[in-house]
């Protein structure tokens, strides 16, 4: 099986970057695509609360030159449908590549409350990335909408810049103990649970939000709001590979799936790099197996039998733009041959097509005009029996 | 068939009512003749029907042709 | 070994979608016909001679090797292989006329009957449900026989497979004859084989068409549904002629001898008595039936030419069911000599 590449990566975030890394360092050809620039959802973050790499730009930087250090090709462009093979075939905005296997690690997409202004209001208040517009809020109050680890780790990051942070979970929150200690520690975080956001005010940019709990509706005046609620998996983006509610992917036999767009994945850096490590070593032992290659009987061989009779006669010196049509002259074959003998003339372009008739069609051709036939034409269009 | 021994390309236009009977010619001559095989009959049938004939029968014909010439 | 493929980064789990993508099998999984597993299979063919021609419309001649492949993926065990090869050299017959059955628009497929020890030997079905699935022997060997043609003939479907609708016997059509339960000699014995030997009979048909009777005590009654059923206007066998076959269920077999009847007799009074009213076939379908020089005998059409063209076999286990089986009509019964059987 050929294939432009032996691995491409889905997305260039924590998990696909250090899959893409861990195939390329075992000699395998990569390419990583990524829509945006590298990092994920990691350039969101500038603090790492489980990892010890620093910031999130800083660790980005980190597993980007160590993934391109082992020789991964980094490609700019989105990936809009994966086919399974083999070979793997991938439609990307640049064209379509090929590859003997495939890691799907392209994440979650950003979240979404789904109200009405939400889209006007972008980069105007509601922003889903807090490292990237954190700063806009110092000295002004936010709400962080979700229930999982993201939205627990983007509380942290704004509680440092925003004077309170609202985080209003839909129902319970879902973020392991450790963040939800980190969260308690924080005096400007409040965690408002089984709390939906109903509306989005203002004119231009963000004024407040309406938040109904169990207590009824009010009103929260925030000057940002970051929804990590309605984030999506790439569900669909892989040809018959099944999803779960959210759109992420459960992986199956010959596509490996890493990090967040992983079902079940959980959501931390640590998880994710793991996942990523796991699939770069899934694919590098897949392409292994598959290296002696399977060696198979060819259930199409024959042999040709020795021709029998004379030997063929010298081939005509007539070329391919000499075509002819042979009838029989029976009823309707001579119309037929002449429908036919149209198309060939227009798919080839031909000037102009030869013509034989028989005189009748009960008796045998004419052994000048089968002579006149072999001789002047490379390809002639027999109808023999209606 | 006369003219494939050669060396023309030279598919025969062939009604499934006598593909049996080509076939025998076929055999009795050792050659394996390029067939377009058309429904039967062909005589009789309106320009409307003809037309059909040709449509069902030219794909094949162009597939056939570029495949003797080489061509993809 | 010649002609063994490399398929590079393909693996055992990946083979079904590569098999797939080059065009192969049937559109169920098959078996990789490794050289290991292609040796293994024809180990069975040793000393055995091919005896085979070039199959059309690829005019190509199969080897032990892809003759074996075929049979590999089809599911066969090595013991299988003779039988497939019997097979193989009947339909190659000219009177079989593959090519024809080949290309026809016609849901025909090579149907495969079984006499003899080899069914013993190999586990071939001539009991309960024969016709039908759960017998491997019956389900691999029929389909080895159709993915021969298929792969060295080039046979595709939709390529020069021309079928309007096609058949699901077309995926496999194998079983053996209920020599034990038959009140008849064995059908090869008929057909002139020594009793004893292993035989494979085929012919091009469709599938089989079921013959109910629960009600029949004598012969005379079920001649007169089994005349009923091959009496229709709407099989090849009316026109184009040719083979067609009265697989008989054991009971309604036993009926039938019960009352002194013998295969031949059978055969005979169903071509005098299976006629198709001229009043059911339409004025234009009478036409197209002239055209092929066939003429109502009074006031009815037989069934094919003679009584000769009916084959009465017997096949199955308890109950009161039999098979009509019309054929594609240009073909005819071949039979073989099942090697080393």
């Amino acid at each position: 099986m050929s294939a432009d590449w032996d691995v491409a990566v889905v997305g260039a975030g924590a998990a696909g970057l250090t899959a893409a890394r861990v195939a390329a360092g075992a000699g395998l050809r990569v390419v990583a695509y990524e829509r945006l620039g590298p990092g994920g959802q990691l350039v969101n973050l500038t603090t790492l609360h489980d990892h010890p790499g620093g910031t999130g730009p800083e660790l980005t930087a980190a597993l980007t030159a160590a993934a391109e250090g082992a020789g991964v090709r980094l490609a700019y462009a989105e990936v809009t449908r994966v086919q399974p093979g083999p070979p793997t075939r991938l439609t990307t905005s640049e064209g379509e590549v090929t590859a003997r296997v495939v890691v799907v690690a392209a994440g979650l997409s950003p979240g979404r409350l789904g109200l009405p202004g939400e889209a006007e209001l972008a980069g105007r208040g509601v922003s889903t990335c807090a490292a990237c517009d954190g700063p806009l809020f110092r000295g002004r109050p936010v709400a962080v909408v979700g229930d999982d680890e993201w939205t627990a780790t983007e509380a942290l990051e704004l509680a440092g810049h925003a004077t309170a942070v609202t985080v209003l979970v839909p129902g319970e929150p879902r973020w392991s103990a450790a963040r939800d200690r980190l969260l308690a520690a924080q005096q400007r975080v409040e965690v408002l649970t089984g709390a939906a956001v109903t509306a989005l005010r203002g004119e231009g940019a963000l004024s407040g939000v309406a938040v109904r709990t169990a207590d009824g509706e009010r009103e929260l005046a925030v000057a940002g709001v970051f929804p990590f609620v309605g984030r999506r998996g790439p569900g669909g983006l892989v040809e018959g590979l099944a999803a779960d509610a959210d759109g992420r992917l459960v992986p199956s036999a010959g596509v490996l799936v890493a990090g967040d767009a992983r079902a079940g994945a959980d959501q931390t850096l640590a998880a994710a790099e793991a996942d990523g490590r796991a699939a770069g070593e899934a694919a590098v032992a897949a392409l292994a197996a598959g290296a002696g290659s399977l060696r198979v009987v060819d259930p199409t061989h024959g042999v040709r039998p020795e021709p029998a009779g004379a030997g063929a006669v010298a081939a005509s010196t007539a070329a391919w733009t000499d075509v002819a049509l042979f009838t029989n002259s029976k009823p309707n074959a001579t119309e037929l041959l002449r429908g036919l003998g149209g198309r060939l003339q227009a798919h080839w372009a031909l000037p102009e097509l030869g013509f034989a008739a028989k005189e009748s069609a009960s008796v045998a051709a004419d052994p000048d005009q089968i002579d006149w036939l072999a001789q002047r034409f490379k390809m002639v269009l027999v109808a023999v029996g209606d | 068939m006369e003219l494939e021994r050669r060396g023309v390309v030279a598919p025969l236009v062939v009604t499934e009512t006598f593909l049996p009977l080509v076939q025998a010619q076929a055999r009795a001559r050792r050659v394996d003749p390029r067939l377009l095989v058309v429904p039967h009959p062909v005589g009789g049938l309106t320009p409307d029907e003809l037309a059909g004939r040709v449509e069902g029968a030219a794909g094949d014909l162009l597939r056939m042709a570029d495949e003797a010439r080489g061509r993809p | 070994m010649t002609a063994v493929l490399d398929l590079p980064g393909v693996t055992e789990e990946s083979w079904q979608e590569e098999a797939h993508r080059r065009g192969w099998g049937d559109g169920l999984p098959l078996v990789a016909p490794t050289p290991a597993r292609v040796e293994a299979a024809l180990a069975a063919l040793d000393g055995v001679d091919l005896e085979l021609g070039p199959l059309p419309p690829s005019g190509l001649v199969p080897t032990r090797e892809s003759l074996a492949a075929n049979a590999v993926m089809a599911g066969c065990r090595p013991g299988d292989l003779p039988v497939v090869l019997a097979a193989v050299r009947a339909l190659q017959a000219p009177e079989y006329n593959l090519h024809g059955v080949l290309a026809t628009t016609h849901p025909c497929a090579p149907m495969v009957v079984v006499n003899g020890p080899v069914r013993g030997a190999l586990g071939i079905n001539s009991g309960g449900n024969c016709l039908g699935q759960g017998t491997r022997a019956n389900a691999v060997i029929g389909r080895a026989v159709q993915l021969v043609t298929t792969h060295v003939g080039g046979a595709r479907p939709g390529v020069l497979d021309r079928a309007t609708q096609g058949g699901p016997a077309k995926y496999s059509f194998c079983f053996g004859e209920n020599e034990e339960d038959s009140p008849f000699p064995p059908f090869s014995v008929r057909r002139g084989f020594a009793p004893g030997e292993s035989v494979v009979t085929v012919a091009a048909c469709e599938g089989p068409h079921n013959v109910n009777d629960h009600g029949a005590t004598t012969a005379e009654d079920l001649l007169l549904t089994i005349a009923g059923v091959m009496a229709q206007p709407g099989s090849n066998n009316v026109y184009v002629r040719g083979p067609h076959f009265l697989v008989l269920g054991p009971e309604h077999a036993a009926t039938f001898a019960r009352d002194g009847w013998t295969a031949e007799a059978v055969r005979d009074t169903l071509w005098e008595r299976a006629r198709i009213p001229v009043s059911h076939v339409s004025e234009a379908n009478q036409r197209q039936f002239a055209d092929w020089g066939v003429l109502p005998d009074g006031d009815a059409y037989p069934v094919s030419t003679g009584p000769e063209m009916l084959h009465v076999l017997v096949a199955g286990g308890a109950g009161k069911h039999s098979a009509w089986v019309p054929s594609f009509g240009a073909t005819a019964a071949v039979s073989r000599a099942v090697p080393g059987g």
